[in-house]
């Protein structure tokens, strides 16, 4: 069964350019470097990583909040890399973003009636009245009532106004959301409340999601695959369940097995990663995690590994699966 | 039963802005042992940071204050200290790391400047012995280049590097007890699975004792012998590790580990907890927890449920009332003064 | 951690918040009751725009009303209570008379000035680019440029008069409120709940007129409430100097001009305006930074 591509991101590259002044040249972060993926009607689609990483850039870009350095973004037949702002404005309302932190993103100073009306005002939707209605029953959807219409963003909780991003993100019935870190920000109690209604939302609008995250018990939980970002680049993607159970890339199964345990008798062999994450504005030669991997190769430091297929839609781009699928050492099974 | 290094005894601690009081926290009950790991789990809000502040003496002198209980650190009453005695106290015999490392150290002054400040202060350390033992100290919290590294400025360090050198801080002058307010919230998994390995290592090293406070449950599970949970102001948990995560028993402490996307099958609808904390203003009588309790009984709402110990496993909730016998008779009594 | 307490205060007060007219209005006077300064501050502006609104009405005497025999009278003498100027004239009545020009001078130009630094601000801060370059080197070379030598050119230029000190002062005086809005636009324009309108869809302009603004309410309130200080003084500087408003028709600035020269003789002359304008840019200077003790943390806490 072929399901229908709804985005497809091909060698998306976004570099950012810091001047160092007068007479030193300028050094160029690569935020994101040639990254490509798709996203098929009705997933969602999990981008997962450490900070700088730059998995919010590639969210950002694809909404086109920041311009593309190169590469194309295909949004249902729309290449929106190329789209003049006027006509990614029209474009805008089938795709919608939830970000990460609710105190920053919503207007101190609009109640949630105008937080919510403006999205159906702006793409010119329905009349006044209308509107009211539809803002009222999406507040009942999101779990606020009527009674909040005039209050303040300041008035409510943190997850009360994840819960009024959300609704804003999807009362215009987008067919794509963009959600960056959505529940990072809030309390444990909060956040599975939060992500039970992305999961109802999903079902009732059939929503496709990319959901950016750090949290990896989230991502098992609410995703369909999984891509693992390092230093501005794709390690591997695979469906989620493969990537929990068979990490291939040295880097995720040190992410997976970071994750602290969840109950003290549990036995868990980690993978101490040695350093930290290098500056993406000087990263390593050849494949940027060597300094860092536990089973890096004397070519690793010197050429950047090709992304290779195995089978399931399982790709990776580590040279230790370059050779042939049996040499796969032991080395880094769970040292 | 092991030595107590830290007792805290029905702490309450008021706010004032202008004429309205808040009293973030309301009679909180719990002890230290010595060269214990105490987990302080619970969410914003639930006073955990609040009280570590009130054990370091850090809470602002001008609009709040201790209205009742008492902190013992070693037998003498912390809550009673004169400011002069507290900065004795202070990174020597308790020390602390705080959840932002990018803000902790002060960007003008290099990391030698920084670390030295308590050897000096403490120990009476010449300048060439101060920078031997910081030197030896980076090294041991697994920090590369400490010859370097002392002379470098905070900007230069990465967030994982800078928490090293917020816990070398904390560490120099070997203090006895050391609070940890969420020591890798800010940090990346991978970064954070070192610091935790770090802080394990060091713990096994010396006789400190550790009062981690934290929101996540599986950092708890990895690092402490016994844990406390709070909720809006109160302890309503308090038991070993392994007893909690095998049979939590108040209802809130239930709600918070089923409501883990580990704990519920893939893509199902995840266990949540109704509701949201309530504001300070908005307790009044009664179990704070009362209406977002999924088991919540008509007594519940009238009474504030005393704490109930059974087997060193203390539970605030009055579904503990029939099996075991109450404790603290006094508890209700402090309803009153509310 | 300091976050955390912030919460614990925040939250209290945000619980007894209503959306309501009546209670915002509460609340601005049981917070401006806490502080005394900030009291102070409102009494006297309300003082300030009582005697100017009322002023000829309830001086004791005519203050153009010149009468030789009682020139030069000192204080509490002959019914006159500041005493007399050199032309008999009385000096409370003057300096009540005088009230008015201050206060019209000061919020005339706050308000001409604001806007015209406002608009230019919000076009540097917004649109960016050349537009911003050229503006704020405008705004760079006329900082460099002392104030009160700038109005007294431009005065020299255009003449003396109420009307051309207003305008000489606002062309002095926009050059701040440029520079501040500016700033605050460039800090709105990163924020997440403007991305979260490109986002949705919104177009510049209206994002700019239904986001932006709004959000720069506050800051310039508090700062036209402390101009309104700066200008009154610079008015009186620019009427001691002659260039203001011109003799007989009274304000505080010529008042001490014309009592200059009795300074060793007759200290009423000069002392009493100079109280004036001592209490009024004072008054205005409390209240503005009550104002700005208020209303900042409130931006911060969102």
């Amino acid at each position: 069964m072929k399901q229908k591509v709804l985005l497809s991101v091909n060698n998306l590259k976004k570099y950012y350019d810091i001047p160092q002044g007068l007479f030193k040249e300028k050094i160029i972060v690569k935020a994101v470097d040639d990254i490509s993926f798709t996203i098929t009607k009705g997933e969602t689609f999990a981008l997962v990583g450490e900070s700088g990483c730059g998995k919010s850039t590639t969210g950002r870009t694809i909404l086109k909040l920041t311009e593309p350095t190169g590469g194309r973004i295909i949004f249902d037949g729309n290449d929106i890399a190329a789209l003049p702002y006027k006509k990614m404005r029209t474009l805008r309302n089938r795709m919608q973003m939830v970000f990460q932190d609710p105190y920053a993103s919503l207007n101190p100073k609009k109640t949630v009636r105008e937080i919510l009306t403006e999205p159906l005002r702006v793409h010119k939707k329905f009349d006044h009245d209308t509107r009211l209605k539809k803002v009222k029953s999406m507040l009942e959807i999101v779990g606020l009532s009527e009674y909040h219409l005039d209050r303040y963003p300041h008035e409510f909780s943190g997850g009360q106004r994840q819960r009024i991003g959300i609704a804003r993100a999807v009362i215009l019935q987008p067919d794509f959301i963009i959600a960056d870190e959505p529940v990072s920000a809030l309390d444990v109690s909060v956040q599975s409340q939060v992500i039970n209604l992305m999961l109802e939302l999903q079902k009732e609008f059939e929503l496709t999601y990319l959901f950016i995250s750090h949290d990896l018990s989230v991502i098992q939980h609410m995703t369909d695959r999984v891509a693992v970002m390092y230093l501005g680049k794709i390690v591997e993607i695979a469906k989620t369940e493969d990537l929990f159970t068979n990490p291939k890339h040295p880097y995720t199964k040190a992410l997976l097995s970071a994750v602290p345990i969840t109950h003290p008798k549990e036995k868990k062999e980690r993978i101490i990663l040695k350093g930290d994450v290098p500056s993406p504005a000087n990263p390593p030669s050849g494949c940027t995690f060597h300094p860092r991997c536990p089973a890096a190769l004397d070519i690793c430091k010197t050429q950047a590994p090709k992304t290779s297929e195995h089978g399931n839609s399982h790709s990776v781009s580590c040279h230790l699966y370059n050779k042939i699928e049996e040499e796969i050492p032991h080395a880094i099974s769970h040292s | 039963m092991s030595e107590k290094i830290l007792e805290i005894n029905d702490l309450r601690v008021q706010f004032k802005n202008g004429k309205e009081k808040v009293q973030p926290i309301r009679g909180v009950s719990f002890h230290i042992n010595k060269g214990e790991t105490l987990g302080i789990v619970g969410e914003s809000g639930c006073g955990k940071s609040v009280t570590s502040l009130a054990i370091m003496g850090l809470l602002p002198d001008k609009t709040s204050e201790i209205a009742s209980g008492n902190i013992l650190f070693n037998n003498q009453d912390l809550s009673k200290l004169t400011d002069k005695q507290f900065r004795k106290l202070r990174g020597n015999d308790i020390s602390m790391i705080f959840q932002e490392p990018m803000t902790s150290l002060n960007p003008v002054f290099t990391i030698g400047e920084q670390l030295k400040e308590p050897l000096r202060r403490h120990k009476n350390m010449s300048k060439s012995q101060a920078r031997k033992e910081i030197i030896s100290m980076l090294q041991q919290v697994g920090l590369p280049r400490a010859e370097q590294l002392i002379d470098e400025y905070p900007h230069q360090l990465s967030g994982g590097m800078r928490q090293r050198v917020m816990i070398s801080l904390a560490l120099l002058c070997k203090p006895q007890l050391m609070i940890a307010d969420e020591p890798t919230t800010a940090l990346d998994v991978t970064i954070q699975a070192q610091i935790l390995d770090l802080l394990k290592k060091l713990k096994a090293e010396s006789d400190m004792s550790l009062m981690l406070i934290t929101h996540d449950l599986g950092v708890v599970a990895e690092m402490c012998n016994r844990v406390v949970v709070m909720y809006a102001g109160e302890v309503v948990e308090e038991a070993e590790v392994n007893d909690l995560f095998d049979s939590p028993k108040h209802p809130y402490t239930k709600g918070l580990m089923q409501s883990l996307p580990s704990n519920n099958d893939r893509k199902s609808k995840l266990f949540s907890i109704k509701g949201q904390v309530p504001r300070p203003s908005e307790i009044t009588g009664g179990c704070a927890f009362a209406n977002r309790c999924p088991h919540v009984l008509e007594r519940c709402v009238k009474e504030t449920p005393p704490s109930f110990t059974h087997q060193n496993h203390l539970s605030k909730c009055w579904l503990q009332d029939t099996s075991y016998k109450e404790v603290n008779h006094d508890e209700t009594k402090g309803t009153a003064i509310r | 951690m300091s976050a955390n307490l912030e919460k614990a205060f925040h939250n209290e007060p945000a619980a007894k918040i209503k959306s309501k007219k009546e209670s915002s209005i509460y609340r601005f006077f049981a917070n401006l009751f806490r502080s005394w300064t900030g009291t102070l501050g409102f009494i006297i502006i309300l003082g300030l725009l009582f005697i100017s609104i009322f002023g000829p009405w309830i001086t004791p005497y005519d203050p153009l009303y010149a009468d030789f025999s009682k020139k030069l009278l000192p204080p509490m003498t002959d019914g006159h209570l500041l005493g007399t100027d050199q032309l008999g004239r009385d000096i409370l009545s003057r300096i009540i008379v005088g009230a008015r020009v201050s206060v019209i001078i000061g919020v005339l130009t706050v308000v001409i000035a604001g806007i015209f630094g406002t608009v230019v601000g919000i076009i540097s801060g917004y649109f960016r680019g050349w537009v911003d370059v050229v503006l704020m080197r405008i705004v760079d070379v006329q900082l460099s440029f002392p104030f009160i030598l700038l109005v007294l050119v431009i005065n020299a230029i255009i003449g003396a008069g109420l009307r051309n000190i207003i305008i000489s002062l606002a062309i002095g005086g926009w050059v701040i409120f440029a520079r501040m809005i500016r700033s605050e636009v460039l800090a709105l324009r990163e924020k997440e709940f403007i991305t979260a309108c490109v986002a949705t869809g919104v177009s510049r302009f209206e994002i700019l007129f239904r986001h932006i603004l709004p959000n720069l309410f506050t800051p310039l309130i508090i700062l036209a409430s402390l101009q309104i200080g700066t200008f009154i003084i610079a008015e009186a500087s620019v009427s001691f100097l002659g260039f203001g408003v011109q003799p007989p028709e009274p304000a505080w600035g010529n008042m001490l001009n014309e009592g200059k020269d009795y300074i060793f003789s007759s200290w009423w002359l000069i002392t009493f305006p100079g109280i004036a304008i001592i209490i009024a840019a004072l008054g205005v200077n409390l209240f503005g930074d009550w104002l700005r003790d208020t209303l900042d943390p409130e931006l911060k806490g969102e």
